[in-house]
Parts: structure tokens; sequence; C-alpha cells
């Protein structure tokens, strides 16, 4: 049916790949109405498939299903009214965080935290256009907390700056380990351009304090912006490879097998979105066999990053993660219209977090679900200074307020050390970031 | 000459208030014998006049005139049956917040009726914009300039009410529903059309081969699934390409978009074993149409003759 919203999103930005997919799908759809009939399954799987490739916006892919259903209907003719995840938004809660014009909206200047002292720890000081964020571990004395609830600890701090001025705080992403609590302190307003440091105070005293003054770090780290190697089909593949990895980290299923694998390389490679002579398929297929899962594939197709991550899931003692907070600060470059600074990273018992701002990002969960960790569209891998591979799954995601959102990734395996650098290395659809920055503990 | 040419006169009967009364569509134009000044009711109604609901459906068949969800919903072939029972329009209606519905429906219908010069049927001109999906790049689809976003809900209400107009024409019976798939396709074929044809392939691919895969199955008998078709443009019938053997066999074609008006939606595809490609002079009971008799032969003119219309609502058609 026509509708003003339906193309009101951008178009995933995957060259001519988007059309391809549309047209694909709908000449599914046009296969299902033809005697003898065919089954809407098919259409709805493989728009799930296409959408979750980034090949094709999920409204055009929603919109194909919702005409094939009236369609069917009218033809007296069932039509399944469970039209996936990703086609309706229905069955889990999707959101963008938007309002992001790549290349237009105000930067986010992101400043490093000021060398460590005893106490709280801040990872990085992030000014957006409406207030600024303060991803930190706070350490309040043992009498005050953990309590119950955070939240009667939490109202009882001020935020302040040089100049006298208060401050309305938020928290958001709140996680406690003893009297730890780690999360985002959320500052609004925009501090004047006078304020010299903002400070966070609680009736005891003051726990934290953050400079101002800093020179942010030239805009964007100094990253390597380059298109995606791999076509947005062999980029899905590659995150279920991924999504199975974390699956085996945290110990639940991971929701593929030989027949599901079978049916998203059909549509990709129908869909023009992955080559037949692509090796993702082999690759996906041999790490499902070394993980147990019915699938086969030659086992020197794993690359040797997946095999970290398997290796030190693998073992029956593993290393404990490092302890500690760690300051980043850095806005990464564009990537496939979405942006992201990485301000930090969170390390102990529970494992090691690294926490990212992100803006424009497509497909989001609220929070992730128990069972298999959620494909958000993009991957994010760490290298330690001492070449160790961590892949990351995002653990929590939470909104702050603004267009922007708070993602705590987890990262698999956890940081051993305290390393000095960590290589970034995102991938989206289209594009890939790798970046070398430093780490302060 | 138009594309109607080829197509007889249907009349059908539909609700109007305690009673039911003919409408008639007839070269290109739909009319009510038991209304005969149609546009004076519209502009009655749209100053708060009653409105019967069969002047209404006429307002609703311009207003749908050029839209493609008529042809993700219609009927590909003769044998394809496409069926809504009045019944189910009423209650859907029904369903509708009444007073909302009105005032959503009557901020996108305005009286002011022009005859279009393509199709010669009535054309609503504040239906357009409201009536179309906006997509990046398509300048006669945008939202008029300076106009707010409409809310979600009242979003969602429109396009049930669009979808519930779009059964109401499809109830009209199959003879109308080709004739509605014709006159959207004609506003579509035309070359002022070309950009917004461009930036709408995909969905125009899919509904060219819809319809003619089954047409290919019936002058080849090769497997619609294993048939593609892109829209063709500049000069020229277009292009067919039959490639491999047995089950392997597919056919590729590229065919002007005006080929569903002009063609399919008057029952010329397949006529006495040709696939006609073009219609030279339409006309009605016989028209010269440029004919394959094989996917790698040249075409060749051909006199039709109608041979009666159909139960299915396509007339048949001999050589």
């Amino acid at each position: 049916m026509h509708s003003e919203s339906v193309h009101s999103e951008p178009l995933p930005a995957t060259g001519g790949y988007g059309e391809r997919a549309e047209t694909y799908l709908r000449l599914l759809a046009e296969a299902v109405l033809r005697p003898p009939d065919g089954h809407a399954d098919e259409v709805y799987r493989a728009a799930d498939t296409l959408v979750a490739a980034g090949a094709l916006a999920d409204q055009i892919a929603g919109q194909i299903v919702a005409d094939l259903q009236l369609a069917l209907r009218i033809r007296h003719r069932p039509y399944p009214r469970q039209p996936g995840i990703r086609a309706t938004g229905t069955t889990t809660r999707l959101r963008r965080f938007g309002g992001f014009h790549p290349g237009q909206s105000p930067p986010w200047r992101v400043l490093p935290a000021s060398p460590a002292t005893a106490g709280s720890r801040l990872m990085a000081l992030i000014v957006t256009t409406n207030r600024v964020l303060a991803p930190a571990t706070l350490y309040f004395p043992a009498a005050l907390g953990p309590q119950e609830s955070d939240i009667p600890l939490l109202t009882s701090l001020t935020g302040t700056d040089d100049l006298g001025t208060g401050y309305g705080l938020g928290f958001a992403g709140s996680r406690w380990a003893g009297s730890a609590w780690t999360g985002t302190v959320m500052f609004h307003p925009v501090p004047p351009a006078a304020a010299r440091w903002l400070a966070i105070s609680s009736p005891n005293g003051q726990l934290l304090r953050a400079d101002l003054t800093a020179a942010p770090r030239g805009g964007v780290a100094p990253g390597i912006v380059l298109d995606a190697a791999e076509s947005p089909g062999e980029r899905l593949l590659t995150r279920q490879a991924e999504a199975m990895l974390a699956a085996l980290a945290f110990g639940v299923p991971s929701g593929h097998n030989r027949a599901s694998l079978t049916g998203a390389v059909a549509t990709l490679e129908g869909a023009g979105v992955l080559s037949p002579l692509s090796p993702a398929p082999a690759r996906l297929a041999a790490l499902g066999q070394l993980l147990g899962l019915p699938m086969e594939g030659p086992s020197h197709e794993v690359p040797a990053r997946w095999t970290d991550v398997m290796a030190y899931y693998g073992r029956r003692r593993r290393l404990p993660p490092v302890t500690g907070t760690a300051a980043i600060g850095a806005a990464l470059p564009e990537l496939d219209g979405a942006r992201f600074a990485i301000a930090g990273v969170h390390s102990g018992g529970a494992g090691t977090f690294l926490h990212v701002l992100v803006q424009g990002l497509t497909g989001m969960a609220l929070r992730r679900p128990s069972g298999p960790p959620v494909d958000v569209g993009f991957s994010l891998w760490l290298r330690d200074d001492a070449g160790g591979w961590h892949l990351t799954t995002v653990e929590d995601v939470s909104p702050v307020g603004g267009p922007e959102g708070l993602l705590r990734l987890a990262v698999l395996p956890p940081l051993g050390h305290a390393t000095a650098t960590l290589k970034v290395q995102l991938t989206g659809s289209a594009q890939q970031i790798t970046a070398t920055l430093p780490v302060r503990w | 000459m138009s594309w109607f040419d080829s197509l007889p006169a249907a009349e059908a009967t539909v609700p109007c208030g305690t009673g039911t009364h003919a409408v008639r569509w007839e070269a290109g134009q739909l009319t009510l014998p038991a209304h005969p000044d149609a546009e004076a009711e519209l502009v009655l109604g749209a100053l708060g006049g009653d409105k019967p609901a069969c002047v209404t459906l006429i307002e609703t068949w311009a207003s749908h005139a050029d839209d493609l969800a008529v042809l993700t919903a219609g009927p590909r072939c003769a044998a394809d049956r496409v069926s809504v029972d009045w019944a189910e329009v009423a209650e859907l209606r029904a369903q509708l917040p009444a007073g909302r519905a009105q005032a959503i429906q009557g901020s996108q219908v305005r009286t002011a009726f022009i005859r279009t010069t393509g199709g010669g049927h009535f054309r609503s001109a504040g239906t357009q914009a409201a009536s179309s999906f906006a997509r990046p790049g398509s300048s006669a689809r945008a939202r008029p300039a300076g106009s707010l976003p409409i809310p979600a809900r009242a979003d969602l209400l429109q396009r049930q009410l669009q979808q519930i107009e779009l059964l109401e024409l499809l109830a009209l019976g199959p003879e109308f529903q080709f004739r509605l798939a014709g006159t959207v396709t004609a506003a579509w074929a035309g070359p002022d059309r070309a950009e917004d044809r461009d930036s709408r392939r995909p969905e125009l691919s899919g509904v060219l081969t819809g319809r003619f895969a089954p047409a290919a199955q019936e002058w080849l008998g090769v497997d619609p699934d294993t048939v593609t078709v892109t829209p063709h443009e500049g000069p020229g019938w277009g292009s067919l390409e039959l490639s491999g053997a047995g089950r392997s066999r597919r056919l590729r074609a590229a065919l002007p978009f005006g080929w569903l008006s002009d063609v399919w939606a008057c029952g010329l595809a397949v006529v006495d074993e040709h696939l006609v490609v073009a219609v030279e002079e339409p006309g009605y009971p016989r028209a010269r149409v440029l004919a394959l008799a094989a996917p790698d032969a040249e075409p060749v003119s051909l006199q039709v003759n109608a041979a009666g219309s159909a139960t299915s609502g396509l007339v048949a058609w001999t050589l």
C-alpha cells in the first residue's frame, strides 16, 4: 500500500545491492502468488536475511511482506501472521538511535579523562549538543552502598562546576560490584564555555572531578576507513559466526543449524549479495563443526581470531580478567552513516566491558534478551598489545535521553592484562575502520 | 488512440445507500448512470452534503489511478482470481473511527477534479502526494513543501483507509480490476514518468514479471519462476532472450512498462500462440498488434479479433 513513511528512512549504504535485494524479494513474492501455492514463510525468511545483511531497508522489506499478505488474503489463501522480526519490528523492540545526518550533525567533543586518581575513575567526557556524558566507575564509601536499589544512593549525588553551577544528573547502564558503581553519569545542560571542571559529589564529599579544559583529541581518532572487503552477504555470515562465538562464551545455544545456514546462503546468493564463489559459507560451516554443530567445513578456513576466542572458552581453567577501569576517550570516523565514540573499558570478575557511545545505528534492541546474542549490524574486534584478539558483543543498550545510545559491549575473551593499547576494528555493512587507541588504566 | 481503445465497456453494480447502483467503465472513464452529474454531487459532498457511496467510489478510483498498490494486489492473469466481498469492505469501514477517517479522507481528496489528458479518467488533484510513497529522488511524490509530518496514528489510519479503498475497487470484479490495472500502468508508462520509473525499478520489475511470466508459460510452456522482466526504456518494443534447456531454461525479457496497459490489461498478451509485444492500432473488436511466433523470431504485424469477454475479466482474442 502507499504510505509516505515507508521510504523515509535512509536506505542501506550498500551501493547497487539494495536494488538487487529488493528486486529479488519482490520476484520471490510474485512466485509465492503463482500456483502451485508457494509459502509466504519463504518471503518472510528472505526479508529477514536481506535486512540483517544490510542489503535492504527494513521499511521496504516490511512493505513487500504487507503487500504479499494482502494479495494472499484477497485470493483466500493462507498468509501466516508471523512476518519475522526485522520486517515488522514487532517481535523485539528495535529502535534507531537516530537524528544523525552524516557529515552534518554537530560533532561530539570527546575529552580525554584526567590522569587516574585514587578512587573513582572517569573513562571519558563526551559533550553532545544538549548534555555531557561521563562513563565512569564511582567508588562509594562502604557505609553508603550498594543497596537493594541504587536509586536512593544515586539521587543523593549532585553535579556542579567550578563556577558554582548546579547540573541535573541522570544515570544509565548501572552496574554494581561491591561498593563500586559503573555506568554513565549524564550532566545537563551543557556547561558554559568558562567552566573548567565538572564534579560529582555525594553527601560525604566529592567522588569525581572531570577536567573540561583538556583538548579534544583532534576531532576523531586517526583511523583507516576502508570500504569493507566483504559483500553484505559475507558480512552477515561473518556476523553469524561471531554470534556463534558469543553464544559459546555465554553458554547459550546459538540458534544456528545447517538448514538455517543453507536457507540464508541461498537467499543471499539469489539476491546477488553473496558470490557463489565466496568462502564465507564454508568458513561458517567449519566454525559450526568445531563448535559441535551439525555442519561440515574445512577447518583451515577458520580465521585465527575466531580460534583465539574458541581456545579461551575451550579451556577448563581460564585466566581471570584484569581488574580496573581504563580511559580511552576517542571518537571514531563515521561508519555507514553511524558514529561511535569509544569511552573506555571496565574490567573485573564479571568480565571486561567496552563502553561506546553510538548514534545513527539501526536495528538496536533496547536490552540484550536472554538467549543468543543480538545482531546489531556491525562487528567490533579488539586486539590487545600482546596480539590477542577479542570479540565484542552487545551486552546492554542504554538510551541517554537524546538521539545517542550507550552500548556496553562484552569483551570476549576478557582482557587478561592492563593492555596499553587496543587496536579497534569496526566493520559495518559497507565500511571498516581500524584505529589503534591508547588505554590508560 | 489510447490503450483502452482495445477494451469494451464494462458494468458492475455497487451498494449505494439502501440499494445498488450501476457503475460503468467505458473508454477509460467511470460513469454512474444513476448519477448523471456525479461531479456536482462530489462538490456538494465536499461542502458537507451527503455523498452517495457510488459517487465516492468514482473519487476513490481517481485517487488510486496511479497507485502501484493496485498492481501488487490485483490479478496477474486470467486464472488469478481476486475476490473481495462488499460485506467485508463494509465491515472494515465500520471498524474505522468515523470522525478521524473522514477527516483524513477529507484532507486528501479535494473537489477540484480534472480530466487527465492521457487516461481520460477522473483524477483528484489533491490526492497524488498524500497517497504515494515518498521515495528519495522521486520529486513528483514528495510531500508538499511546508506541510507537517503526519503523526504516526493518523498515518496508520490513513494506510488502513487506503487499503479499504483498494479493496472497494477490487470488489468491482475482474473486469474492473484489469481496467484499473491498465489505468495505473498507463499513468506510469508516460514519457514524463521516466524518472519515477527509474526510482522504482525493483517494484516495476516485480509488477512486469508477475504478469509476463504466466503469459510466457502459456506461450512457451516455460516455468514462470525462471522468467524475469526488466523495464525497457527507449525506442523499440524491447527484447527477449531464451537460454538453457530443459529445467534450466530461462527467459529474460525487457519490455516497456506500457506493455502492461497496451497489451496485458486488454487481454492481448498471448493470441493464438503468438506473444504480443506491442499494439500498433488499438481497437475493439479489431486491433493490429506486433507479435512474436517464437522467441528468436522477428515480430510481425497481425490483425487480431475479439472473441468475446471471458468471465475471468480479460477479453479473449484470435488471429
